[in-house]
């Protein structure tokens, strides 16, 4: 049983300022974090592997520093870790199915439901790229032998508080939600470990993989920022029209 | 004349873009994907497009909102739509591709984008259409709204979701005309299946992390009002909080107070039930997406902060409030 998670490394939103006079963003402090969605992720993987015994891999698409974010993986759990050492501009999609290709039998790929810099959903674009089942916005997700069960919200609930199972057979793609597990810490002896190790992530390029120039081409471009208009003197309202706000 | 005659004719490659058409793709919410037929209908006119519709609004509706041709498709789940319109768009072969923006739109799109190797932008928020360039700018929010991307797709087709309340919903001309298509459904391949209702509980927020915060203040606030903002703030799924006074009121533990003394939060709905707002108070909440206040005095600092103002007693407004929703 092969478990591999998809995560994405990206800059904490923490360091940054969002100017929407000036309109801009700016970078106070560049640091990097997983993806929250993916982390979720890696925590419902890391779960099953210590239900059933799976092997975890943990694979990201990103310049060096994306090692940061393996190396965390790994001391968090996870059995291998591979860094595909390419421009973040190209889809992912391509890069984690050749990746599928090369490692041969996958039986569950796990990664979050969107990326927060981007917006991107790599997850519903690679299940059917590599044909296998989808199951999308998890908050649970379980193994029972060669059947995935999940948990999500039920989108047929105008409340929004009720949840309903969906099970699908393996291999099949789960996307997890920020709602999903709570990730675990890691023990700081394991990081101190991984970062002397220099094995720790295994590095791929996208001649390793066997893609070409055409295969790295970025299917969306990024042409700009624009910026919410700032606040105002508050609206006046009636309770009427704030409840009719509020009501999903 | 066919196209190799011309091209030998005119001694020059012609590149016919086989990509055409506007398609509006309807999964069963039609008051969300209506007002897209709208906006398709003007940017079908600007490129000089058909524009289709496939969902399971009436054709004759369809049409006179904006369609060209009606491709009927009763609504079903995620792994249906997929199978069926994977199958159709591999022959249609559209240019553009548009839908609603919520879980089922969001994950369609998405898998459409990786079934026919196209790209797509989810819950996009402003379209912009390039006629030269043939292809659409959209706005859509990333870390959580803090601001926008303007993304444009490079590969084809274009797949577009976006979110609702974006677009007008267009004006009906019934005298318009268009034709029906069946459309042949498909069985999707690896089907996922339902096993009912799952209990599931959310883990506990700390009130930093929140969702929602109702909050109570002393303005205008009396232990029975206060009962009344807890039974709110449970049936939002709130989380329920107060400002500093409250506290001196004993309505809410140290651990609840909201402002700079106390946990700053940013939650995407803040309901203020009579509280002043000093500066404190509003520097500790200025993250709030959107926040309601409520308070006797319309000189209260809190309406400055405030997106939703109700100048009134809360004991006269939270029960009302609570009965509406």
């Amino acid at each position: 049983m092969r478990l591999l998670v998809l995560l994405r490394q990206l800059l904490d939103p923490a360091g940054m300022l969002v100017n929407r006079k000036a309109g801009k963003v700016f970078v106070n402090r560049e640091e990097y974090m997983i993806n929250p969605a993916d982390k979720r992720a890696l925590e419902a993987a890391l779960q099953i592997k210590d239900a059933t015994g799976a092997e975890v891999v943990a694979a990201a698409v990103g310049p060096a520093r994306t090692e940061d974010a393996l190396r965390e993986a790994r001391a968090l759990g996870a059995d291998r870790a591979i860094l595909i050492k390419e421009d973040v501009a190209a889809p992912a999609g391509r890069f984690y199915e050749a990746l599928c290709d090369s490692l041969g039998d996958v039986d569950l790929i796990l990664t979050g439901d969107s990326a927060l810099d981007t917006g991107e959903a790599v997850g519903p674009q690679l299940a059917e790229m590599v044909n296998m089942a989808f199951l999308g916005n998890a908050v649970q997700c379980a193994l029972e032998g060669a059947v995935v069960r999940i948990v999500r919200r039920d989108v047929r609930d105008a409340t929004q508080r009720a949840y309903n199972g969906v099970e699908a057979d393996l291999p099949a793609v789960v996307t997890v939600t920020r709602s999903g597990p709570t990730p675990r810490y890691p023990h700081g002896g394991a990081i101190i470990e991984m970062y002397r190790d220099p094995e720790a992530v295994e590095i791929m390029t996208a001649a390793d993989l066997g893609l070409d120039d055409s295969a790295l081409q970025p299917a969306v471009v990024e042409r700009g920022q624009s910026f919410p208009p700032e606040r105002e003197f508050g609206k006046q309202m009636t309770v009427e029209e704030i409840a009719e706000r509020m009501t999903p | 004349m066919n196209l190799n005659d011309l091209q030998a004719l005119m001694g020059e490659a012609i590149e016919i873009d086989e990509y055409r058409d506007l398609w509006v793709v309807d999964l069963g919410n039609t008051a969300r994907a209506a007002p897209l037929l709208g906006e398709a209908r003007r940017m079908a006119d600007s490129l000089g497009a058909y524009l289709h519709y496939v969902g399971p609004a009436d054709s004759g509706e369809a049409i006179a909102l904006g369609a060209d041709r009606v491709h009927p498709l009763a609504a079903a789940g995620a792994d249906a739509a997929v199978a069926t319109l994977a199958a159709l768009f591999a022959n249609a072969k559209p240019e553009f591709v548009f839908l609603a923006a919520d879980e089922t739109g969001n994950e369609v799109a998405a898998r459409l984008a990786g079934r026919l190797h196209g790209g797509v932008v989810l819950n996009c928020i402003a379209l912009r259409l390039d006629e030269a360039a043939r292809e659409v700018v959209a706005s859509h929010p990333v870390y959580d709204g803090a601001h926008y991307l303007d993304s444009a797709v490079t590969a084809k087709p274009q797949i577009f979701t976006v979110r609702p309340e974006i677009f007008p919903m267009p004006a009906r001309d019934s005298g318009r005309t268009g034709e029906v298509e069946p459309v042949a459904a498909s069985e999707p391949e690896h089907p996922s299946r339902d096993t009912g209702p799952a209990a599931h509980t959310p883990p506990a927020t700390p009130l930093h992390k929140a969702a929602r915060v109702v909050a109570v203040g002393r303005g205008g606030n009396d232990a029975a009002t206060v009962e009344v903002a807890r039974l709110l703030a449970a049936k939002l799924g709130a989380h329920f909080a107060g400002d500093r006074s409250a506290f001196d009121s004993g309505w809410i533990g140290k651990e609840d107070i909201v402002g700079v003394i106390g946990t700053e939060i940013a939650p995407d709905v803040y309901i203020a039930a009579g509280i002043w707002g000093d500066t404190l108070h509003r520097a500790g909440t200025e993250g709030a997406k959107f926040v309601v206040a409520i308070h006797p005095d319309a000189s209260a600092p809190i309406f400055n902060a405030a997106d939703a103002a109700v100048v009134g007693q809360p004991k006269d407004v939270l029960p009302r409030l609570l009965a509406l929703l």
